[in-house]
């Protein structure tokens, strides 16, 4: 170098900024840990099953430690909460299909909870069917923490006439999708119940969700 | 829809010579030929369930009469040479497969079968498809963008050093 000539920057065009390589340090982690910890939806543990000496609908139930709540005439159910779990979804009607199994909602609407619409209404007298998606094909469903649910968290439902059934949860199941227990979980019940139903289990990409989680609840208030 | 086509024309034969006929017919389900088409393949108790047919050619009057649902008429409807009808599953009406027999002048008499279930639900719910991520891609584009952190990283220390010692 001449004397009094500027100093040449020898560094070449591109120099990678301190954010951007904090960036992709940290995005580079971040994909690292979420494809390692593989992201299952939570699932039941067997202290949240009924216990063995009991059956749904027997003294076992929440309504036996809660003073008697008088169920609510039918009205449709119009949104679905569950405060443990963060959940606030609004609901859609859903039907059965030709062998009689309930229809989820639409794949397109992973947010919305739904409810068996020829069936008992949230808050009536018998057993009120609601479903939703745990996951689609782009990420988690309203249901995707359904499993983590305990036995004494609450599922409020609000009905078209404005009333809120509240239900507590007397029990959380994992049943094999082969040997569904029909009659334990739609089967009728003297007191207002009600059954929410997601998809889990073993997952496998060929045959996909290898059982149901069943939320067993029964009517403990109204607001 | 093979199965569909060979029990509708076993139930119109078994139609056409007067006998009902109900395992067969309830093998293939309500058939849905000229002879008999009924609208809902599982009724439920307090539905209605709807009948139409062919069989009675020109005629403008048929009657009919359902097990569990007792007599109706079948009038004219909105297509030529069809006749439909309709009734209602009693409440309480026990599940399972039932018979329903149409007769029109001079002596035609179809029969079929409608299902009445329980109108609960039955069997596990299809609510979940396993979320996309594919752990393989997402595993290789994060170890990419740590060994290009790392690069970067090791690019400007030696730049710095390099600069601190001119």
């Amino acid at each position: 170098m001449a004397p009094g000539d500027e100093p040449v920057d020898s560094s070449p065009a591109f120099t990678p900024s301190t954010k951007f390589l904090a960036c992709a340090l940290l995005t580079g982690l971040m994909l690292v840990i979420t494809a390692l910890r593989g992201g299952q939806p939570p699932q039941p543990s067997t202290a949240q099953s009924f216990s063995p000496s009991l059956r749904p609908g027997l003294s076992n139930t929440a309504s036996a430690h809660h003073p008697s709540v008088s169920a609510l005439p039918p009205s449709d159910p119009v949104r679905l909460r569950v405060p443990a779990i963060g959940v606030n979804a609004p609901m859609t009607e859903l039907t059965l299909d030709e062998t009689g199994a309930l229809r989820p909602p639409p794949a397109d609407l992973p947010a919305f909870a739904g409810w068996y619409g020829d069936g008992t209404t949230p808050g009536s007298e018998g057993t009120a069917v609601t479903t939703g998606h745990v996951d689609t094909q782009e990420g988690p469903g309203v249901f995707y923490r359904l499993g983590a649910l305990a036995k004494g968290d609450t599922i409020e439902i609000t009905r078209a006439d404005r009333q809120t059934a509240v239900f507590t949860v007397d029990a959380v199941e994992l049943y094999d999708k082969e040997a569904f227990p029909d009659e334990k979980v739609y089967g009728s019940s003297p007191r207002p119940e009600l059954r929410v139903i997601t998809c889990g289990g073993e997952y496998a990409e060929e045959t996909g969700y290898q059982g149901n989680v069943v939320v067993f609840a029964t009517l403990t208030a109204v607001t | 829809m093979r199965i569909k086509c060979a029990g509708a024309g076993i139930g119109l034969v078994l139609g056409a010579v007067g006998l009902s006929g109900p395992a067969a017919a309830a093998a293939s389900g309500p058939s849905s030929d000229s002879g008999i088409h009924i609208s809902t393949r599982h009724a439920v108790p307090g539905s209605t369930v709807r009948v139409s047919t062919r069989a009675c050619g020109s005629e403008t009057y048929g009657k009919g009469e359902a097990e569990a649902g007792g007599q109706f008429h079948l009038f004219p409807g909105a297509r030529t040479g069809v006749l439909t009808g309709e009734f209602q599953v009693p409440s309480g009406t026990e599940p399972g497969a039932y018979t329903v027999t149409l007769k029109c002048p001079p002596r035609v008499k179809v029969t079929g079968t409608y299902l009445v279930g329980t109108g609960n639900p039955s069997g596990s719910v299809d609510a979940g498809f396993g979320t996309g991520n594919d752990k393989g891609t997402q595993l290789a584009l994060g170890a990419v963008l740590l060994a290009g952190a790392a690069a970067g990283g090791a690019i400007k220390m030696r730049r710095r050093l390099a600069g601190a010692r001119t």
